[in-house]
């Protein structure tokens, strides 16, 4: 066999095996059967002969003793008309034929060679012999009377019977095929839904149950222990399920602490980096910046005392000494300043001051010489303010300072002061190369210097714009700068008229560095 | 020590004047520059034997100076670099990849400085 059973549904096994057994069965069953039938037949012929050939040897005989010749021969062709009477011969003791109905075997031995006393087989005919007796015939004595019976109609009954047979075989194993495709199924029901069922469970569903776990059989008991299993895993997922809900919703709450733990850490962590860049800015800006001021104190001081030195030579470096002992003693003041911004520890002594006095102290702490650029440009008459004077005057020189040094050869510099609704506004105007537009927002960070190398050339530490709006700011004022390349620059403040009561209930500025 | 011509380049100009007075007193001849460009040019026009350079100078620093210096005329003209930078990273660059002849830091001793002036030229003269 080309396919193997093993590979075959359990139905069409079934349906195997059940053909396997029957077609034999059937086949011996049919043939038993038309070994029957056949006997039949043939017993039924063989009677209908025996009872046929006795008639017609006593009507033989009674037209033989009357020697009636034409009546012989009239029964004889007669008999062929009857059933299945193929020949009708009249012989003598020697088999030769002395009348027949077939007319080319008178006066010849009978092909069947020798009178046949009981029924013969010859192919599809019966030979049997008859005693008769009558008068001498043609010389001859007729002693039988042989008829050749056809064998035809037995064997069409055989042959029809064998059809039938086949024919009602067949169907009853179609009926048998039928039945048990039927009945197979039927009593795989139960195991396609225990499969079913089971193809649910491993999706995770557990609430199907599979029918008949009532019944008392082998598939009842499987179903209802499957049905049992089913029950148990229900319970066990759902429990597991809640487990599962709460271990995840401990994690998600737990990790988002995590998270907030991290965030929190990471921005601390980013703030000290950047205090500590700051630092590392502030050292070595405060090295170089203290450095080079030291530098030429103690180097003119020893110069002094060491060399032979001319009056003018002297009193240069003596000055240089004392220009240089103010500069590092204003940028300690700056760095004091600067983190007293950053510590909000920044106190203010606030007085009533009027802002053109401000002015006016700002311009001179410069020298004649560069004073002569500076214009002022106030209102007739100015409200006095509550502020730190002497910081107010710090924030302008600075401004001032810068609008000198950073604007080139263009010497003019225009301070403006306006009075608004709630406090008075001022503004240093220069008009020098100006600040690139994105690098405004720096100019007020910590030792930013810009890049500009006519820049820094200057001395500078980059801390004066920081401090002022640290001091505008302490005042609940704003700094701001508008400038444009190539046309200028200006640095404007606005300081509220009252402030005084506002800045209290206000944390002070920059508390974030304790 | 006469006739020893030097470069003195530092941008700020009290420094400048202080070594400048003081080489002065001590028969060195005293070239100034404000800038490394500056300073450049001069060591071109005098070649000098010896430069005394600051570091921290807007626009070309004391770093590429003393590059340009040592890529042109290698290890004939000394350089002593003087500077307010004092962390080992600084002094590493300066002697160890630039290959300055020394390294002083702000403020300076002014005895120590011409010390190390004279000893530089005076094997150079050896
Ligand atoms: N009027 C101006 N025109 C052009 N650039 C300016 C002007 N004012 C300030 N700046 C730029 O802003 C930078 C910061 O100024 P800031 O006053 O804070 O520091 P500084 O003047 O360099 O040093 P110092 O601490 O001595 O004041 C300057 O270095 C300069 O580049
Ligand atoms: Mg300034």
């Amino acid at each position: 066999m080309s396919f193997r059973l093993s590979s075959m549904s359990y139905r069409a096994r079934l349906l195997w095996g059940l053909l396997i057994v029957n077609i034999p069965m059937f086949v011996i069953l049919s043939a038993n059967e038309i070994v029957a039938v056949r006997n039949f037949a043939f017993q039924r012929e063989l009677d209908a002969i025996s009872t046929e050939g006795q008639f017609l040897a006593s009507d033989v005989t009674d037209a033989l003793l009357d020697h009636d010749r034409a009546r012989v021969n009239e029964i004889l062709s007669f008999a062929t008309t009857q059933h299945q009477i193929k020949e009708v011969s009249i012989l003598d003791i020697n088999s030769t034929v002395i009348a027949s109905t077939d007319p080319t075997l008178v006066g010849r031995t009978h092909p069947s060679t020798e009178p046949v006393p009981v029924a013969k087989i010859r192919g599809k005919s019966f030979l049997k012999s008859f005693p008769i007796r009558g008068r001498m015939m043609d010389g001859r004595i007729p002693r039988f009377l042989q008829m050749n019976y056809s064998f035809e109609k037995a064997y069409g009954d055989i042959s029809s019977t064998l059809v039938w047979e086949i024919g009602i075989d067949s169907v009853e194993i179609l009926i048998i095929l039928l039945v048990a495709w039927f009945i197979s199924g039927l009593l795989q029901k139960p195991l396609i839904e225990l499969r079913d069922v089971s193809n649910l469970m491993a999706t995770g569903d557990f609430s199907r149950r599979v029918h008949g776990g009532d019944r008392r059989d082998i598939v009842g008991q499987l179903a209802a222990a499957f049905n049992n299993m089913a029950s148990r895993l229900e319970v066990l997922t759902a429990s597991m399920q809640q487990e599962i809900h709460r271990a995840t919703a401990e994690l998600t709450s737990s990790n988002k602490f995590l998270n907030e733990k991290r965030e929190q850490l990471e921005a601390s962590n980013r703030k000290l980096r950047e205090l500590d860049v700051l630092k590392s800015d502030f050292v070595s800006m405060v090295s170089h910046e203290l450095r080079t001021p030291l530098t030429s104190i103690i180097g003119f001081a020893k110069t002094l005392r060491t060399l032979p030195l001319s009056k003018e030579q002297q009193q240069q470096y003596l000055a240089i000494i004392e220009a240089e002992g103010k500069r590092l003693s204003s940028l300690v003041e700056e760095y004091l300043d600067i983190s007293k911004i950053e510590s909000g520890t920044i106190s203010l002594q606030r007085k009533p001051v009027n802002i053109a006095t401000l002015i006016c102290s700002a311009v001179d702490l410069f020298s004649v010489s560069l004073r002569k650029g500076f214009i002022v440009d106030l209102p007739p008459s100015m409200p006095d303010i509550m502020a730190d004077g002497a910081k107010v005057v710090s924030v302008l020189h600075n401004l001032m300072d810068n609008a000198i040094k950073y604007s080139g050869d263009s010497q003019e510099i225009v301070i403006t002061g306006h009075l608004k609704d709630d406090g008075i506004a001022v503004s240093v105007r220069d008009f020098g190369p100006g600040i690139a537009p994105e690098d405004i927002d720096k100019v007020f960070d910590k030792f930013y210097r810009g890049k500009n190398p006519a820049t820094l050339r200057h001395h500078g530490s980059g801390l004066g714009l920081a401090i002022a709006k640290g001091i505008i700011e302490a005042h609940n004022g704003k700094i701001w700068c508008e400038s444009l390349q190539g046309k200028g620059t200006m640095f404007s403040f606005f300081l509220p008229l009252q402030s005084q009561p506002k800045l209290e209930t206000l944390p002070p500025a920059g508390n974030a560095y304790y | 020590m006469d006739g020893h011509i030097i470069l003195i380049v530092d941008d700020d100009s009290n420094v400048r004047e202080l070594l400048r007075v003081n080489c002065v007193a001590q028969g060195l001849n005293v070239l100034t520059a404000g800038d490394g460009a500056e300073a450049l040019r001069l060591v071109e026009q005098h070649i000098p034997e010896l430069v005394i350079l600051d570091v921290m100078m807007p626009e070309m620093d004391g770093w590429e100076v003393c590059k340009q210096i040592r890529d042109k005329y290698q290890d004939s003209i000394k350089v002593v670099m003087l500077t307010a930078k004092d962390t080992a990273r600084d002094k590493i660059i300066g002697k160890n990849i630039l290959k300055a002849d020394e390294y002083l830091t702000k403020p300076f001793d002014i005895d120590e400085l011409l010390a190390t002036v004279h000893r530089l030229l005076l094997r150079e003269s050896a």
